[in-house]
Protein backbone atom coordinates (compact mmCIF):
# COMPACT_ATOMS: atom_id res chain seq x y z
CA UNK A 1 0.00 0.00 0.00
CA UNK A 2 1.34 3.48 -0.74
CA UNK A 3 -1.03 6.11 0.59
CA UNK A 4 -0.98 9.69 0.78
CA UNK A 5 1.71 11.38 3.25
CA UNK A 6 0.81 14.51 5.49
CA UNK A 7 3.13 17.52 3.86
CA UNK A 8 4.26 19.85 6.49
CA UNK A 9 1.92 22.41 7.55
CA UNK A 10 -0.76 19.27 8.85
CA UNK A 11 -1.75 19.48 12.22
CA UNK A 12 -0.26 16.58 14.37
CA UNK A 13 2.57 14.64 14.66
CA UNK A 14 4.39 13.24 11.12
CA UNK A 15 7.04 10.78 12.63
CA UNK A 16 9.07 9.22 9.42
CA UNK A 17 11.96 6.28 9.36
CA UNK A 18 14.75 7.30 7.09
CA UNK A 19 16.58 4.34 6.38
CA UNK A 20 19.96 5.73 4.56
CA UNK A 21 22.98 3.78 3.33
CA UNK A 22 25.92 5.51 5.37
CA UNK A 23 26.55 9.21 7.20
CA UNK A 24 26.50 10.94 3.87
CA UNK A 25 23.01 10.10 2.79
CA UNK A 26 21.69 10.88 5.93
CA UNK A 27 23.63 14.17 6.65
CA UNK A 28 22.38 15.54 2.91
CA UNK A 29 18.90 14.34 4.20
CA UNK A 30 19.00 16.22 7.25
CA UNK A 31 20.38 19.09 5.95
CA UNK A 32 17.51 19.46 3.10
CA UNK A 33 14.88 18.49 6.08
CA UNK A 34 16.32 21.48 8.50
CA UNK A 35 16.71 23.50 5.63
CA UNK A 36 12.36 23.09 4.57
CA UNK A 37 12.10 23.43 8.16
CA UNK A 38 13.80 26.69 8.45
CA UNK A 39 11.89 28.26 5.40
CA UNK A 40 8.56 27.22 7.42
CA UNK A 41 9.09 28.79 10.19
CA UNK A 42 9.79 25.86 12.66
CA UNK A 43 12.03 25.66 15.06
CA UNK A 44 14.56 22.65 15.03
CA UNK A 45 15.74 20.58 17.27
CA UNK A 46 18.23 18.33 16.23
CA UNK A 47 19.76 15.15 18.77
CA UNK A 48 22.86 12.84 18.32
CA UNK A 49 25.74 11.38 19.15
CA UNK A 50 28.15 14.91 19.19
CA UNK A 51 30.63 13.48 16.20
CA UNK A 52 27.19 13.74 13.96
CA UNK A 53 25.78 17.14 15.55
CA UNK A 54 29.45 18.23 14.44
CA UNK A 55 29.16 17.35 11.08
CA UNK A 56 25.81 18.27 10.39
CA UNK A 57 26.19 22.28 12.15
CA UNK A 58 29.11 22.56 10.29
CA UNK A 59 26.64 22.41 7.09
CA UNK A 60 23.56 23.99 8.45
CA UNK A 61 25.82 27.24 10.03
CA UNK A 62 23.51 29.80 8.15
CA UNK A 63 20.68 28.67 9.58
CA UNK A 64 21.63 29.63 12.85
CA UNK A 65 19.63 30.03 16.26
CA UNK A 66 16.69 28.40 14.46
CA UNK A 67 18.56 25.16 15.14
CA UNK A 68 18.68 23.43 18.98
CA UNK A 69 21.40 20.48 19.38
CA UNK A 70 20.77 18.35 21.96
CA UNK A 71 23.59 15.74 22.15
CA UNK A 72 23.00 12.60 23.09
CA UNK A 73 26.50 10.72 23.22
CA UNK A 74 26.38 9.89 27.06
CA UNK A 75 23.23 8.98 29.15
CA UNK A 76 21.09 9.18 26.27
CA UNK A 77 18.27 6.87 27.82
CA UNK A 78 15.10 6.78 25.12
CA UNK A 79 12.96 6.52 28.03
CA UNK A 80 13.53 10.55 28.47
CA UNK A 81 13.40 11.40 24.89
CA UNK A 82 9.30 12.27 24.94
CA UNK A 83 9.41 14.48 28.09
CA UNK A 84 12.24 15.81 26.00
CA UNK A 85 10.16 16.20 22.67
CA UNK A 86 7.37 17.35 25.10
CA UNK A 87 9.29 20.11 26.68
CA UNK A 88 10.98 21.40 23.33
CA UNK A 89 7.08 21.78 22.13
CA UNK A 90 6.18 23.90 25.26
CA UNK A 91 8.88 25.74 25.00
CA UNK A 92 7.86 26.87 21.37
CA UNK A 93 4.45 26.71 22.01
CA UNK A 94 2.25 28.12 18.81
CA UNK A 95 4.98 27.22 16.23
CA UNK A 96 6.00 24.08 14.38
CA UNK A 97 8.72 21.63 15.48
CA UNK A 98 11.10 20.24 13.33
CA UNK A 99 13.07 17.20 14.52
CA UNK A 100 15.84 15.12 13.34
CA UNK A 101 16.09 12.51 16.07
CA UNK A 102 19.23 10.49 15.89
CA UNK A 103 18.46 7.97 18.71
CA UNK A 104 19.77 4.36 16.99
CA UNK A 105 23.14 4.68 15.68
CA UNK A 106 24.90 1.47 14.25
CA UNK A 107 27.34 1.33 17.36
CA UNK A 108 24.88 1.28 20.23
CA UNK A 109 24.14 -1.91 21.70
CA UNK A 110 21.33 -3.93 20.62
CA UNK A 111 19.17 -3.65 24.02
CA UNK A 112 19.81 0.14 24.02
CA UNK A 113 18.39 0.24 19.77
CA UNK A 114 15.15 -2.06 21.38
CA UNK A 115 14.42 0.54 23.64
CA UNK A 116 14.81 3.45 21.21
CA UNK A 117 12.16 1.43 19.10
CA UNK A 118 10.00 1.12 22.24
CA UNK A 119 10.06 4.80 22.02
CA UNK A 120 9.36 5.18 18.87
CA UNK A 121 6.05 3.01 19.56
CA UNK A 122 5.24 5.26 22.13
CA UNK A 123 5.64 8.76 20.77
CA UNK A 124 3.05 7.54 18.35
CA UNK A 125 0.26 8.56 20.87
CA UNK A 126 1.91 9.97 23.37
CA UNK A 127 2.51 13.06 21.31
CA UNK A 128 -0.26 12.46 18.24
CA UNK A 129 -1.56 16.49 18.80
CA UNK A 130 1.91 17.66 18.56
CA UNK A 131 2.45 19.93 16.05
CA UNK A 132 5.60 17.53 15.08
CA UNK A 133 7.59 16.49 12.03
CA UNK A 134 9.77 14.14 13.43
CA UNK A 135 12.63 12.68 10.92
CA UNK A 136 14.13 9.70 12.52
CA UNK A 137 17.63 8.01 10.75
CA UNK A 138 18.44 4.02 10.71
CA UNK A 139 21.58 3.12 8.95
CA UNK A 140 19.87 -0.06 6.80
CA UNK A 141 22.60 -1.91 8.22
CA UNK A 142 21.24 -2.43 11.03
CA UNK A 143 19.75 -5.65 11.53
CA UNK A 144 17.36 -6.42 9.73
CA UNK A 145 14.83 -7.42 12.82
CA UNK A 146 15.35 -4.06 13.96
CA UNK A 147 14.76 -2.50 10.26
CA UNK A 148 11.64 -4.16 10.47
CA UNK A 149 10.69 -3.02 13.77
CA UNK A 150 11.13 0.59 12.60
CA UNK A 151 8.63 0.01 9.57
CA UNK A 152 5.96 -0.39 11.57
CA UNK A 153 6.66 1.90 14.75
CA UNK A 154 6.74 5.29 11.78
CA UNK A 155 3.83 5.94 9.92
CA UNK A 156 5.88 7.20 7.45
CA UNK A 157 8.69 5.67 5.80
CA UNK A 158 11.59 6.78 3.19
CA UNK A 159 13.48 3.35 1.68
CA UNK A 160 14.98 4.64 -1.52
CA UNK A 161 14.84 8.62 -0.50
CA UNK A 162 10.85 8.76 -0.67
CA UNK A 163 8.17 9.04 1.84
CA UNK A 164 5.00 6.60 1.74
CA UNK A 165 3.24 5.51 4.12
CA UNK A 166 4.76 1.81 6.00
CA UNK A 167 3.16 -0.69 4.97
CA UNK A 168 3.13 -2.28 8.11
CA UNK A 169 2.40 0.36 10.46
CA UNK A 170 -0.50 -0.46 12.74
CA UNK A 171 -0.89 -1.46 16.08
CA UNK A 172 1.66 1.09 16.76
CA UNK A 173 -0.73 4.29 15.78
CA UNK A 174 -2.00 3.22 19.40
CA UNK A 175 1.04 3.48 21.04
CA UNK A 176 1.15 -0.54 21.36
CA UNK A 177 4.66 -1.29 22.18
CA UNK A 178 5.84 -4.44 19.24
CA UNK A 179 6.20 -7.66 21.57
CA UNK A 180 10.66 -7.63 19.47
CA UNK A 181 11.26 -4.38 21.50
CA UNK A 182 10.24 -6.60 25.28
CA UNK A 183 12.10 -9.78 24.75
CA UNK A 184 12.52 -11.60 27.50
CA UNK A 185 15.66 -9.89 29.85
CA UNK A 186 18.99 -12.67 30.11
CA UNK A 187 19.33 -14.15 33.00
CA UNK A 188 22.02 -12.09 35.55
CA UNK A 189 25.61 -13.81 35.26
CA UNK A 190 26.13 -16.01 38.38
CA UNK A 191 27.97 -13.66 40.65
CA UNK A 192 25.64 -11.40 40.78
CA UNK A 193 24.47 -9.95 44.12
CA UNK A 194 20.56 -10.67 45.01
CA UNK A 195 19.23 -9.42 47.80
CA UNK A 196 15.36 -9.73 49.08
CA UNK A 197 13.60 -6.74 50.76
CA UNK A 198 10.70 -6.14 52.88
CA UNK A 199 10.75 -3.29 54.78
CA UNK A 200 13.80 -1.60 55.23
CA UNK A 201 15.20 -0.10 52.31
CA UNK A 202 18.38 1.61 53.97
CA UNK A 203 20.56 -1.19 53.99
CA UNK A 204 19.89 -2.11 49.89
CA UNK A 205 20.50 1.53 49.14
CA UNK A 206 23.73 0.92 51.47
CA UNK A 207 24.71 -1.95 49.20
CA UNK A 208 23.67 -0.12 45.65
CA UNK A 209 26.01 3.11 47.27
CA UNK A 210 28.86 0.42 47.80
CA UNK A 211 28.23 -1.76 44.25
CA UNK A 212 28.67 1.51 42.48
CA UNK A 213 31.39 3.18 44.09
CA UNK A 214 33.56 -0.28 43.78
CA UNK A 215 32.59 -0.51 40.19
CA UNK A 216 34.41 2.88 39.46
CA UNK A 217 30.83 5.23 39.38
CA UNK A 218 31.64 8.72 39.80
CA UNK A 219 30.49 9.59 43.28
CA UNK A 220 27.35 11.67 41.72
CA UNK A 221 25.81 9.13 39.05
CA UNK A 222 26.47 6.35 42.28
CA UNK A 223 24.17 8.43 44.14
CA UNK A 224 21.71 8.95 41.44
CA UNK A 225 21.62 4.96 41.12
CA UNK A 226 20.83 5.13 44.69
CA UNK A 227 18.42 7.56 44.43
CA UNK A 228 17.10 5.19 41.01
CA UNK A 229 16.77 2.25 42.89
CA UNK A 230 15.45 3.43 46.91
CA UNK A 231 12.53 4.67 43.86
CA UNK A 232 12.16 1.15 42.22
CA UNK A 233 11.80 -0.40 46.06
CA UNK A 234 9.70 2.34 47.36
CA UNK A 235 7.13 0.93 44.31
CA UNK A 236 7.35 -2.71 45.77
CA UNK A 237 6.47 -1.15 49.42
CA UNK A 238 3.84 1.04 48.37
CA UNK A 239 2.12 -0.76 45.47
CA UNK A 240 2.96 -4.44 46.10
CA UNK A 241 1.66 -6.94 48.73
CA UNK A 242 5.34 -9.29 49.38
CA UNK A 243 8.44 -9.01 48.92
CA UNK A 244 11.11 -7.64 46.26
CA UNK A 245 14.57 -8.82 45.11
CA UNK A 246 17.00 -6.49 43.88
CA UNK A 247 19.91 -8.29 41.68
CA UNK A 248 22.86 -6.06 40.90
CA UNK A 249 26.19 -6.81 39.07
CA UNK A 250 28.83 -5.07 37.26
CA UNK A 251 30.16 -5.79 33.71
CA UNK A 252 33.37 -4.55 31.78
CA UNK A 253 30.91 -1.48 30.46
CA UNK A 254 28.20 -0.67 33.43
CA UNK A 255 26.94 -1.72 36.54
CA UNK A 256 23.25 -3.18 36.17
CA UNK A 257 20.77 -2.92 39.23
CA UNK A 258 17.13 -5.45 38.45
CA UNK A 259 13.89 -4.99 40.89
CA UNK A 260 11.83 -8.00 41.12
CA UNK A 261 8.31 -8.20 42.26
CA UNK A 262 4.71 -9.14 42.01
CA UNK A 263 3.07 -5.57 40.59
CA UNK A 264 2.21 -5.06 37.58
CA UNK A 265 2.44 -1.57 35.56
CA UNK A 266 -0.31 -1.16 33.26
CA UNK A 267 0.65 2.00 31.57
CA UNK A 268 3.19 2.24 29.01
CA UNK A 269 4.00 5.75 29.13
CA UNK A 270 4.63 5.19 33.46
CA UNK A 271 7.55 7.26 34.59
CA UNK A 272 8.24 8.96 30.63
CA UNK A 273 6.47 12.29 31.38
CA UNK A 274 6.56 14.53 33.80
CA UNK A 275 4.48 15.06 36.47
CA UNK A 276 2.48 17.90 37.56
CA UNK A 277 5.49 19.60 39.58
CA UNK A 278 2.19 21.03 41.81
CA UNK A 279 0.54 17.54 42.04
CA UNK A 280 0.45 16.61 45.28
CA UNK A 281 0.02 12.82 44.15
CA UNK A 282 2.45 10.44 43.01
CA UNK A 283 3.68 9.25 40.18
CA UNK A 284 7.45 10.54 40.27
CA UNK A 285 9.39 7.34 41.21
CA UNK A 286 9.79 6.16 37.65
CA UNK A 287 10.30 9.31 36.06
CA UNK A 288 13.31 9.66 38.75
CA UNK A 289 14.97 6.54 37.38
CA UNK A 290 14.42 7.56 33.54
CA UNK A 291 16.03 10.83 34.02
CA UNK A 292 18.85 9.18 36.58
CA UNK A 293 20.16 5.90 34.52
CA UNK A 294 21.58 5.96 31.09
CA UNK A 295 18.55 2.50 30.54
CA UNK A 296 15.72 1.41 31.62
CA UNK A 297 14.00 -1.94 30.72
CA UNK A 298 10.58 -2.91 31.98
CA UNK A 299 9.09 -6.15 31.95
CA UNK A 300 5.66 -6.24 33.61
CA UNK A 301 2.68 -8.34 33.08
CA UNK A 302 0.09 -10.07 35.49
CA UNK A 303 2.91 -12.54 36.72
CA UNK A 304 4.73 -9.65 37.88
CA UNK A 305 7.25 -6.79 36.90
CA UNK A 306 11.10 -6.76 36.62
CA UNK A 307 13.11 -3.65 35.86
CA UNK A 308 16.81 -3.44 34.94
CA UNK A 309 18.18 -0.32 35.38
CA UNK A 310 21.83 0.86 33.79
CA UNK A 311 24.58 2.85 34.40
CA UNK A 312 27.92 3.11 31.91
CA UNK A 313 31.30 2.90 33.65
CA UNK A 314 33.84 5.28 32.82
CA UNK A 315 36.13 3.98 30.20
CA UNK A 316 38.93 2.36 31.83
CA UNK B 1 25.57 4.26 57.34
CA UNK B 2 22.02 3.75 58.49
CA UNK B 3 20.37 6.77 59.65
CA UNK B 4 16.77 6.55 60.72
CA UNK B 5 14.94 9.89 59.99
CA UNK B 6 14.13 12.35 62.63
CA UNK B 7 12.13 15.36 62.74
CA UNK B 8 12.16 18.40 65.53
CA UNK B 9 10.42 21.64 65.86
CA UNK B 10 10.48 24.62 67.01
CA UNK B 11 8.77 27.77 66.20
CA UNK B 12 10.40 31.56 66.57
CA UNK B 13 7.81 34.80 66.78
CA UNK B 14 10.61 36.74 67.89
CA UNK B 15 10.95 38.69 64.56
CA UNK B 16 8.72 40.88 62.24
CA UNK B 17 7.95 36.84 60.36
CA UNK B 18 6.74 34.72 62.82
CA UNK B 19 7.88 30.84 61.54
CA UNK B 20 7.59 26.85 62.37
CA UNK B 21 10.59 25.25 61.82
CA UNK B 22 10.97 21.90 61.07
CA UNK B 23 14.46 20.02 60.59
CA UNK B 24 14.54 16.97 59.07
CA UNK B 25 17.87 14.44 59.71
CA UNK B 26 18.42 11.08 58.31
CA UNK B 27 16.86 9.73 55.83
CA UNK B 28 13.36 9.85 54.48
CA UNK B 29 11.88 7.35 52.77
CA UNK B 30 8.46 5.14 52.14
CA UNK B 31 8.87 2.99 55.40
CA UNK B 32 9.00 5.92 57.92
CA UNK B 33 6.46 8.07 55.64
CA UNK B 34 3.99 8.17 58.65
CA UNK B 35 6.66 9.33 60.68
CA UNK B 36 7.17 12.50 58.44
CA UNK B 37 3.36 12.79 58.15
CA UNK B 38 2.72 13.09 61.48
CA UNK B 39 4.91 15.70 62.13
CA UNK B 40 3.62 17.93 58.49
CA UNK B 41 0.07 17.11 59.15
CA UNK B 42 0.34 18.02 63.08
CA UNK B 43 2.38 21.46 62.05
CA UNK B 44 0.44 22.62 58.83
CA UNK B 45 -2.99 22.39 60.91
CA UNK B 46 -1.65 24.86 63.64
CA UNK B 47 -1.81 27.22 59.99
CA UNK B 48 1.07 28.98 60.55
CA UNK B 49 2.14 31.83 58.48
CA UNK B 50 5.75 30.26 56.91
CA UNK B 51 6.62 26.45 57.23
CA UNK B 52 10.57 26.25 57.04
CA UNK B 53 11.70 22.26 56.78
CA UNK B 54 15.06 22.93 57.16
CA UNK B 55 17.31 20.19 55.35
CA UNK B 56 20.85 20.71 55.78
CA UNK B 57 21.02 16.88 57.86
CA UNK B 58 18.24 15.22 55.43
CA UNK B 59 20.94 12.33 53.86
CA UNK B 60 18.51 11.23 51.45
CA UNK B 61 14.74 11.76 49.83
CA UNK B 62 12.41 10.04 48.33
CA UNK B 63 9.28 10.57 46.06
CA UNK B 64 6.78 9.22 49.15
CA UNK B 65 8.63 11.86 51.34
CA UNK B 66 8.14 14.01 48.35
CA UNK B 67 4.62 13.58 48.33
CA UNK B 68 4.47 14.62 52.00
CA UNK B 69 5.92 18.03 51.58
CA UNK B 70 3.83 18.78 48.65
CA UNK B 71 0.91 17.63 51.02
CA UNK B 72 2.08 20.17 53.12
CA UNK B 73 2.79 23.05 50.80
CA UNK B 74 -0.59 22.76 49.41
CA UNK B 75 -2.28 22.87 53.04
CA UNK B 76 -0.82 25.23 53.58
CA UNK B 77 -1.55 27.53 50.67
CA UNK B 78 -5.51 26.74 50.91
CA UNK B 79 -4.94 27.88 54.47
CA UNK B 80 -2.81 31.54 53.06
CA UNK B 81 0.46 30.68 54.07
CA UNK B 82 3.71 29.28 52.63
CA UNK B 83 5.87 26.56 53.01
CA UNK B 84 9.32 27.30 52.51
CA UNK B 85 12.91 24.34 52.20
CA UNK B 86 16.27 25.52 53.58
CA UNK B 87 19.49 24.24 52.34
CA UNK B 88 18.75 20.47 50.36
CA UNK B 89 22.09 18.15 50.64
CA UNK B 90 23.37 17.32 46.66
CA UNK B 91 20.77 14.54 46.14
CA UNK B 92 17.80 15.99 48.20
CA UNK B 93 18.44 19.17 45.92
CA UNK B 94 18.99 16.27 43.25
CA UNK B 95 15.60 14.96 43.59
CA UNK B 96 13.63 18.22 43.89
CA UNK B 97 15.45 19.49 40.65
CA UNK B 98 14.33 16.91 38.93
CA UNK B 99 10.98 16.23 39.59
CA UNK B 100 10.72 20.63 39.11
CA UNK B 101 9.23 20.47 42.48
CA UNK B 102 12.06 23.34 43.31
CA UNK B 103 10.39 25.16 40.69
CA UNK B 104 6.97 25.31 43.08
CA UNK B 105 8.22 25.49 46.28
CA UNK B 106 10.55 27.90 46.72
CA UNK B 107 14.49 26.79 47.94
CA UNK B 108 16.38 29.04 50.23
CA UNK B 109 20.19 28.90 51.38
CA UNK B 110 19.06 29.87 54.97
CA UNK B 111 16.46 30.47 57.43
CA UNK B 112 16.93 33.74 57.07
CA UNK B 113 16.57 34.06 53.81
CA UNK B 114 13.32 32.23 53.77
CA UNK B 115 11.95 34.90 56.63
CA UNK B 116 13.68 37.74 54.99
CA UNK B 117 10.89 37.35 51.72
Amino acid sequence: MIGKVAEPGSSGLWHAALFHRGAAEFESQACRFAEAAASAGAAVLVTGPASSLDRLRARLDGLGDLVTWADLAAGANPGRLISALARFADQHAGRAIWCIQQAAWPSRPAEELWEVLKHEALLNSALSGAPLRMLCPYDAGLPADLISCAEATHPVIAPAGRWQVSPSYGDAARGVVPAACEQPLPAPPADAWAVPYLDDLRPLRSLVSLRARAAGLAPHRASDLVIAVGELAANTLAHVRGAGTLTTWTTRAEIVCEVTDGGHITDPLAGQLLPDPAADDGGRGLWLVHQLCDLVQVRTGPWGTTIRVHMHLPAR
Amino acid sequence: MVTPLTASVTTDDSGPQPYTLVELAGEADVTDIKTLQAVLEAETGKRPGLLIIEMSALRYMDSAALQEILRAHVALQADGGRLALVSPHDTVARVLAMTEVDQVVPVYASVADATAR
